[in-house]
């Protein structure tokens, strides 16, 4: 299933892989299988960030797919932490250029990011 | 579960039911036999990945919603035209109970299935109605006969679906059910209610031959 799949059929698709139901991942993240249904269906904004990387941890799999997708489909970048005047500067001017960069530019940025998590 | 619906586009005797429930189980349960008890959550949300087809040959993915309901509405189907979806949707309690294994929301899933199985073209046809029109027409009233009504055939085959006839037969001449305890003992082996297993019992016993063999009359 490609990233830039609409997060919900994404998220029910990963799930039911997982062999969860509804009513398993509504429990484990204390949320109501309403919520769960209208996130899946769209009706509702994907997951935020600990939400979808807890998911994760509770199906077994990577973040990343839905991590992409969730942020494709919100439009919107998740800021974590309380980042200085410069880093907002940097990710906005990153935000506006990442459309432009090459793969290895991107790959550049991307071996940064892993050197910094680990 | 036992007011008079819409009039569906065909009358079905309950052989034509039995024959549409045993072969929509084997699809959507294949792993389950005639004898046994369908599984519940797992049914519902398995759904997501089956489908239906209209008279014009059109095949249509179904689809599963969990919604908070008003008291007393358990659920419903509809055909959802954005995104072409047959929709069964079950109301959050309901679900909570089949999580339970609970008897009666077993069977407000099965006759859920029922109208997606069966009513498919009509709901394909009012759910692309504008909404007043669409409610006009479900809770259009008329003198039908009770095989031609929707909700009938639903609840007849949501009684075939979760206890088919082949699978009583099969039990009553391996000697595992006593024929006077019949509703009882469907009621403990396909996880039914009293009412349920009683109902399916008494139609069993009248109409034995005609279920098994899943005859038109």
């Amino acid at each position: 299933m490609a990233a830039t799949e609409k997060f919900g059929p994404l998220l029910r698709h990963l799930r039911l892989n997982a062999g969860k139901s509804m009513g398993d991942l509504a429990r484990h993240l204390g949320v109501s299988v309403p919520y769960i249904s209208d996130v899946e269906h769209g009706r509702r904004a994907p997951l935020a960030r600990h939400r979808i990387l807890d998911t994760a941890r509770f199906l077994g799999i990577e973040p990343s797919t839905l991590l992409v997708s969730a942020t494709q489909s919100r439009g919107v970048l998740d800021i974590e932490g309380n980042p200085s005047e410069h880093a907002v500067e940097v990710g906005m001017n990153f935000a506006g250029a990442m459309g432009r960069l090459s793969e290895s530019q991107l790959n550049q940025i991307a071996r940064i990011l892993e050197a910094e998590e680990d | 579960m036992s007011q008079r619906g819409f009039k569906a586009d065909h009358g079905r005797s309950r052989g034509v039911i039995e024959l549409s429930a045993r072969r929509t189980r084997e699809v959507f349960c294949p792993e389950v036999g005639p004898m046994e008890a369908v599984p519940s959550v797992w049914l519902f949300e398995g759904l997501e990945r089956r489908s239906v087809r209209l008279q014009d040959g059109r095949v249509v993915k179904l689809s599963v919603d969990v919604k908070d309901l008003p008291p007393g509405q358990e659920g419903f189907s509809k055909y959802h035209a954005g995104k072409d979806r047959m929709v069964v949707a079950l109301s959050s309690a309901t679900y909570g109970q089949l999580e339970l294994n609970d008897g009666r929301a077993r069977f407000t899933l099965a006759h859920e299935i029922g109208h997606v199985v069966l009513h498919c073209n009509e709901l394909e046809r009012l759910g692309t109605l504008p909404h007043a029109a669409g409610a006009m027409a479900r809770a259009a009233r008329r003198g039908h006969a009770v095989f031609r009504d929707c909700e009938w055939q639903a609840n007849a085959f949501a009684s075939a679906f979760l206890m088919p006839a082949r699978g009583i037969k099969q039990m009553m001449a391996e000697g595992s059910l006593r024929y006077l305890n019949l509703g009882q003992a469907l009621s403990s082996n396909y996880v039914v209610s009293d009412m349920a297993a009683r109902i399916r019992a008494d139609v069993y016993r009248k109409d034995e031959a005609k279920l098994v063999n899943e005859t038109r009359y």
